[in-house]
């Protein structure tokens, strides 16, 4: 049994396919591709696949881990798999990275500490505001509403890493984070007027959303989240995409 | 191509299931629009998730998108909650594939599976702002025909298609598309090429043809109002069902109702049940080669990665090849994890093996459908199924391990008396204790029987074309009769019934055998706000009651009157190759419980065999 870590990005219309969905993608996707992945026992076997964190509806992103297990690799090697698998799938769901994983290794999962997020507002004047809001508070008090209690969540605290531009972002970032800025600057123009990018911290403890910030700005704007990774590690964040 | 979706951000992350809207499924075609002659919009008028699962459109789609001039793309119903939107920010309806208005097309293609997706036709004609009245189109709107079951009495949609394409789609297509390709490249006139197109063998064009009528309202005449043109369309059918079939299925990213591959191992049906509408239209039986049906597996499971494949006929006990086909699938797919899911089979040994083989008896239940509960009522109808068979067949089934039964019957059929309605209750109770005859050790749990009736709707072409459907309060009368009698079994709890509504039926009942002048009442139900009829959160009965009224028409006219034998039928003008003579004489045996051996018995000479060179061949 062969554990593998996959990144893939999910683009375009796309953001509109739920995390259910996705998944039954996935599956057809690898039996399409001839990838001999293992499945459950039983009745309806099913393959076995978990995802570091689902992505919302409407969200795009270019770092999404799922943890698969194969029964073996067969006669491909990871980057061969890669090409295979993408050219049996509809070029806006593409794998970015075959990673063989120790076999002990827990799952995406319970490893995800934070991710980062591409939140584009087209409006400059707009990311220069919320940044400028973010900078200029010591708090940020955001209420969650559960169905029995609410909690308060300061957003300073579950986001390190807060900038309106890419360069700037992507440096504070490598301060406390192994990031992959080359990766990452293959699909987003970097230059873009009115984006906001951020690092939340995430996980089961504290799992912070981009749009909990914007809900606590509370001035109306349009915006479209792309994720842009995952990381796990505490204290120093590692790219999951880092072996 | 820049390919974008059609609707907005905003607009896609508002409704239910944007996923419906966007297209770019695996398996889908893509073309430039700009490369082809002719662009040709399919639709099926209800939501994704259930024209999604429709094999016809699937055929069809593959067989248009081979000619290297033609793009066929799709359409399906918005659900409401887009309908709404795109009424109120007057966004044409699109096709899926290139996102683009399907007012553009040349055609659009519109299948017809059930009566009550009628107002569906309209609201797919009005959303996509093409005129909703055939005679209102112009040059540059897309020429609209209709096919699939209920074209077979396409007079209630008269006014709103361009042409109804009868019988199966593989034969004159290629046909009237090289014709309208011709006809564009000089001075195109939209009335010169439907003259044209209707003298290609099968299919219909409404507006070429009168009908006038009697004083008593019955049809008087019908006839073509140019002599080029036949009297009689005539039924097509694909003699060779090798030559198309989609390898390459397209496999929608959402869940819709049938999941997975589809191998149609068949097409017709041998016996002959006097109800079924599906079974004469359908004659002659034509069965497709296991080896061709092997190859069509292994690829449609590559191309779309399906995790699940089912073989699909009318009756596919029937099919000569299924055992070979059955037992192909379970060695060849069932260790690569695909699931097989079988049709309905008569219940015997084999299809016992088989099933314990690819599902779960304990979650899996066993069906039975023999339509009527008593041996009298299920002569009458032709369905050869005895209680002997039944029960023996569910004690194998029982003693096997199942517990669960469903059994589905018909309410309302010609003769039906309350001693045949109280049978189905009879029925389920003897199931039950052939049960409970069972040693207990030797039992699993308690037994599970689930009674469905669904209410009987005399079609055109079958032998009850003719005869009486009940009224809305008699369907409601008997369903508590039955369900007063199942109550008074000894085993009552054992057994759970469902039934269908009987105003749904009723409608239905009036547009399966309606004529022309029943499209003034779809139009008026359709301005009222009638979508999505077969949906009971959608159907409004009041609704329909106005529509009626206001346009004079009386429901019971078509549903509830008894038709004598030589009345002009408003579906008199299609020829199915099955003959009136054989339907009067089923008719006539119905009424005396006789019964009409299977084609494979003994061909009764109905008629279809005309289609075959050499005739029928079992
Ligand atoms: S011609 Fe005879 S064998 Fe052929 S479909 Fe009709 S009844 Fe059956």
């Amino acid at each position: 049994m062969i554990k593998a870590r996959l990144r893939f990005i999910k683009l375009g219309e796309m953001q509109y396919i739920g995390h259910l969905d996705l998944m039954r993608y996935f599956q057809k996707l690898f039996r399409r591709s001839g990838l001999d992945i293992s499945y459950s026992k039983g009745f309806n076997p099913h393959q076995i696949m978990s995802f570091a964190s689902p992505l919302g509806v409407g969200l795009t992103s270019i770092g999404e881990y799922m943890d698969i297990t194969l029964e073996s690799i067969g006669e491909y090697t990871e980057n061969e798999w890669i090409e295979i698998i993408n050219s049996h799938s509809n070029g806006l769901v593409l794998i970015t990275a075959f990673i063989i994983m120790p076999e002990n290794i827990k799952p995406s999962m319970s490893l995800l500490s934070a991710a980062s997020y591409m939140i584009d507002t087209s409006d400059s004047d707009a990311a220069a505001d919320i940044e400028k809001f973010f900078n200029e508070n010591d708090s940020i008090i955001y209420i969650k509403e559960t169905k029995k209690s609410s909690k308060e969540i300061d957003l300073k605290k579950g986001i390190p890493v807060l900038a309106s531009d890419y360069d700037t972002f992507s440096h504070m970032l490598s301060e406390i984070a192994v990031n992959d800025s080359e990766y990452e600057k293959q699909y987003i123009d970097t230059g873009k007027k009115g984006c906001i990018y951020m690092l939340c911290k995430a996980g089961s403890v504290l799992n912070i959303k981009p749009d909990m910030l914007f809900e606590v700005y509370q001035k109306e704007i349009d915006y479209q989240i792309m994720r842009l990774d995952m990381y796990s590690g505490e204290g120093r964040y590692v790219s999951m995409s880092v072996k | 191509m820049d390919r974008k979706p059609a609707l907005e951000r905003n607009i896609l992350m508002s409704v239910e299931k944007p996923a419906r809207y966007i297209g770019n499924e695996i398996n889908m075609v893509k073309k430039n629009p700009e490369d082809v002659d002719i662009r040709f919009c399919m639709c099926f008028p209800d939501v994704y998730e259930i024209g999604m699962s429709h094999l016809g459109i699937q055929i069809l789609y593959d067989m248009f998108n081979r000619r290297s001039d033609t793009y066929c793309e799709r359409v399906y119903s918005p659900w409401k909650d887009l309908d709404e939107i795109m009424r109120k920010e007057n966004i044409p309806l699109f096709a899926l594939e290139s996102q683009q208005p399907v007012k553009d097309f040349d055609f659009l293609g519109i299948t017809l599976q059930y009566e009550m997706c009628y107002t569906n036709v309209l609201q797919i004609l009005d959303l996509s702002h093409i005129p909703v009245f055939s005679k209102d189109r112009g040059n540059d709107d897309p020429v609209v025909i209709g096919g699939g079951p209920c074209s077979y009495n396409p007079e209630p949609l008269a006014d709103f298609f361009d042409i109804f394409y009868i019988g199966e789609g593989e034969t004159v297509y290629d046909k009237l598309l090289d014709l309208y390709k011709d006809m564009r490249k000089k001075d195109y006139d939209r009335h010169e090429f439907l003259r044209k197109a209707a003298t290609i063998e099968g299919l219909y064009v409404p507006s070429l043809y009168t009908v006038e009528y009697d004083d008593e309202g019955l049809i008087s005449s019908f006839k073509p109002v140019y002599d080029e043109l036949p009297h009689k369309i005539r039924k097509q059918v694909a003699t060779d069902l090798g030559r198309y079939y989609s390898v390459k299925p397209l496999v929608p990213y959402i869940k819709v109702t049938q999941d997975r591959a589809v191998l149609e191992i068949m097409r017709g049906c041998i016996r002959g049940c006097r109800f079924c509408q599906a079974g004469m239209i359908y004659r002659p039986l034509r069965e497709r080669n296991a080896d061709y049906l092997k190859s069509l597996a292994k690829e449609m499971l590559s191309s779309t990665g399906y995790e699940e494949i089912s073989l699909s006929s009318l009756s596919s006990s029937d099919c000569s090849c299924l055992r070979e086909m059955v037992y192909y699938l379970i060695d060849e797919f069932m260790d690569k994890k695909v699931n097989i899911s079988l049709p309905s089979l008569r219940i015997d040994a084999f299809s016992l093996d088989v099933m314990s083989k690819v599902q779960d008896i304990r979650k899996s239940s066993l069906t039975f459908a023999p339509e009527a509960g008593s041996q009298r009522m299920r002569d009458v109808i032709n369905k050869g199924l005895t209680q002997e068979n039944i029960l023996n067949g569910a004690m194998d089934a029982f003693k096997s391990g199942w517990n669960r039964v469903k059994l589905y019957f018909m309410l309302g059929l010609p003769t039906e008396t309350y001693d045949d309605i109280e049978a189905i209750a009879k029925l389920a109770e003897s199931i039950a204790e052939e049960y409970y005859s069972i040693p207990k050790e030797e039992r699993n749990g308690k037994v599970s029987i689930v009674v469905s009736t669904s209410l009987f709707v005399p079609k055109p072409f079958t032998p009850f074309q003719w005869v009486s459907m009940n009224e809305a309060n008699e369907f409601t009368d008997k369903k508590g009769f039955l369900m007063s009698k199942i109550k008074e079994q000894l085993n009552q709890k054992s057994i759970k019934y469902n039934c269908h509504d009987s105003e749904v039926s009723v409608l239905e009942g009036v547009f399966a055998r309606g004529d022309r002048r029943c499209g003034s009442v779809l139009y008026s139900a359709y301005k009222k706000g009638c979508i999505f009829d077969s949906w009971s959160e959608f159907f409004d009965a009041e609704k329909w009651d106005e529509a009626f009224e206001e346009n004079g028409i009386d429901p019971l006219f078509y549903t509830a009157r008894e038709r004598s034998t030589d009345e002009i039928l408003p579906w008199d003008f299609i020829d199915i190759g099955v003959t009136k003579e054989f339907l009067i004489r089923e008719y006539e045996k119905s009424k005396n419980a006789v019964v009409t051996p299977n084609c494979r018995e003994k061909c009764s000479g109905c008629g279809a065999s005309s289609y075959l060179k050499g005739g029928c061949r079992f």
